[in-house]
């Protein structure tokens, strides 16, 4: 899977998170861009991208993140 | 020595007075310097505590850093977050313990006195316990690299201006501060001695006010009934709101007198339209933190629980707040409160917000209702966190229930005599007058912030209105600031 199909699917989780299909992810993103995104809707999105990519992140890993951007980088790592 | 004492004036003049004195090379070992001789003025023992504290961070940070094996920076953490909470535990936690042991099942009580009477002493460990397990946990997870100059270290933990009550700073947002000083810019100081001036007016004027028939009914709530708790229930909460926002500002202010740049700990919270929202605006850096180095790790660890996970994460983290305040049933119950609260309005998070996107009525009428809603649970939730005992607490609820559907009787029946029942509140029409008119001025000012337009407003003003608004606040606290001070309340956490 490329970074653009990582992107379009990660836009998606977002939406679906979120509650909110106006969405649009660009690396630079952060929590500071989306009101509802706290510590607790940041859980369940990891919750919602480990189920959806089958993939597994340490709290390491998802308290570090700083942006969108890392978020995808994150993702390919763990599906390559 | 108190924020709102003359000796601390004094301080202050002399200590930033003298600070473009000193050479930018020494400035870091002058704030180590005023922020252990501030801290002394508490308590010298217990300064030898918090540099015993910060050595311990040191070292062990230094060792997760070279570790080289990930079992031997495990251990690291463990040992240094146990080895820091472990003095707080004794101060703040021990002497309630083993006086509760010793009322039930006998054992020794002089272990209660005297650890009670140490936590006196031990001013501000709730606050730089939680920024050292920052710093040792932000270097295990590699947010940052341990910090290489004790000194530094040491000035974080004690800065003088949020020993007392924060905000609680992250490690690498003020050591990345601390390690480039530069001479500070004139207009950082106007903006500090602003901020300090608007905190002293929070907190003599309208707060040292509010407390005034707030201590009358939660110190005696026998002796009053009718609409006097749920007066002195709302005002309790304003109270708070202005007196810790007061004591923050002061804090903020001060910090940027000496160059450094502090976190907001407040954003217009009795505005939010839900209880997420309200925990968003209020105490904002024990919130992030609680949010970040508790319930993360937690929701984490049990996210396979699905919403049995969500359930325990957001109870647990949300006692750790009420815990964190002290030793207390009043403060254990003020926590669930909210983690009912927090659990409730998440499980149904979705649904409400599909609701308001289908009735556009709904979604306007939510606009006014909802912060409505969360502010009247809030103020309901911090009868518990002022009241001595939980059954103070259940008892000004259960009067101020009933006073108020007295109150709505006897207005259907057209009278109002009856109303304010028992009691008589020690307020008169200049207190109410000049408690609104600072509300209204500091609700003004708030919303100028949070909206991001305060500076563009200030900017713009004439400069004869500013300085009239500045003699004006001045004024006020010299005519209207309640004369004996009391101690703000986030101080004794």
């Amino acid at each position: 899977m490329n970074d653009a199909e990582i992107r379009a699917r990660l836009a998606s989780i977002f939406r679906e998170v979120f509650d909110d299909e106006s969405i649009a992810l660009f690396d630079a993103m952060t929590a500071k861009d989306i009101e509802e995104w706290d510590s607790l809707n940041h859980i369940n999105l990891i919750v919602a991208v480990e189920g959806s990519f089958k993939v597994k992140f340490t709290t390491k890993e998802v308290t570090n993140l700083a942006n969108v951007g890392e978020f995808v980088a994150l993702i390919a790592s763990k599906l390559s | 020595m108190l924020f709102t004492s003359l000796e601390f004036v004094a301080f202050i003049a002399i200590v930033a007075g003298a600070y473009p004195l000193c050479p930018v090379a020494w400035r870091r070992w002058y704030l180590l310097a005023v922020s252990y001789a501030f801290y002394c003025t508490w308590s010298v023992r217990f300064a030898g505590l918090m540099l015993i504290a910060t050595a311990v961070a040191f070292v062990l940070a230094k060792r997760i850093g070279t570790a080289t094996s990930e079992g031997a920076r495990r251990q690291s953490l463990a040992v240094g977050v146990v080895a820091l909470l472990l003095p707080l535990a004794a101060f703040k936690y021990l002497g309630s313990v083993s006086g509760f042991l010793s009322d039930t099942v006998g054992g020794a009580p002089w272990l209660s006195r005297v650890t009670a009477a140490s936590f006196v002493g031990a001013i501000g460990i709730s606050y730089y316990t939680l920024k050292l397990i920052s710093y040792v946990v932000d270097v295990y997870w590699e947010r940052m690299a341990p910090c290489e100059n004790f000194s530094s270290l040491a000035t974080y933990v004690a800065f003088f201006p949020q020993i007392l009550s924060g905000p609680i700073q992250r490690a690498e947002s003020f050591l990345s501060q601390i390690a480039q000083i530069t001479p500070v810019r004139p207009r950082m100081v106007t903006s500090g001695l602003q901020l300090m001036l608007f905190g002293f007016f929070k907190k003599l004027v309208v707060a040292d006010r509010l407390g005034v028939p707030v201590d009358q009914v939660f110190d005696h709530p026998h002796a009053f009934s009718g609409l006097a708790p749920v007066i002195a229930s709302y005002l309790f909460a304003l109270q708070l709101y202005t007196d810790f926002s007061g004591i923050t500002d002061i804090a903020i202010g001060t910090a940027r007198l000496f160059g450094i740049e502090s976190p907001r700990n407040f954003d217009s919270p009795f505005y939010a339209d839900t209880i997420q929202d309200f925990w968003r605006r209020w105490h904002m850096t024990l919130t992030s933190w609680l949010g970040e180095y508790v319930f993360t790790p937690l929701r984490m660890t049990l996210r396979g629980w699905g919403q049995a996970g969500l359930i325990m994460s957001l109870a647990i983290n949300m006692l750790a707040i009420g815990v964190w305040h002290g030793p207390r049933w009043t403060y254990v119950m003020f926590g669930m409160i909210h983690a009912g609260y927090l659990i409730g309005s998440t499980l149904t998070q979705r649904r409400r917000k599909k609701l308001l996107q289908r009735q556009p009525v709904l979604s306007r009428l939510h606009t006014i209702v909802g912060p409505l809603v969360t502010f009247n649970m809030v103020v309901a939730s911090f009868v518990f966190f002022r009241a001595t005992t939980l059954s103070d607490a259940f008892y000004i609820l259960a009067q101020a229930g009933g006073g108020l559907l007295n109150a709505a009787v006897r207005i259907a029946h057209g009278t109002l005599h009856g109303v304010m029942g028992k009691g008589h509140l020690a307020w008169n029409a200049a207190d109410v007058l000049i408690v609104c008119a600072g509300l209204l001025a500091m609700e003004v000012v708030h919303l100028l912030h949070h909206r991001g337009a305060l500076s563009r407003v200030t900017g713009a003003t004439p400069g004869w209105v500013r300085w009239s608004a500045y003699f004006a606040l001045g004024f006020a606290i010299l005519i209207w600031g309640e004369g004996e001070s009391k101690q703000f309340i986030y101080v004794r956490f």
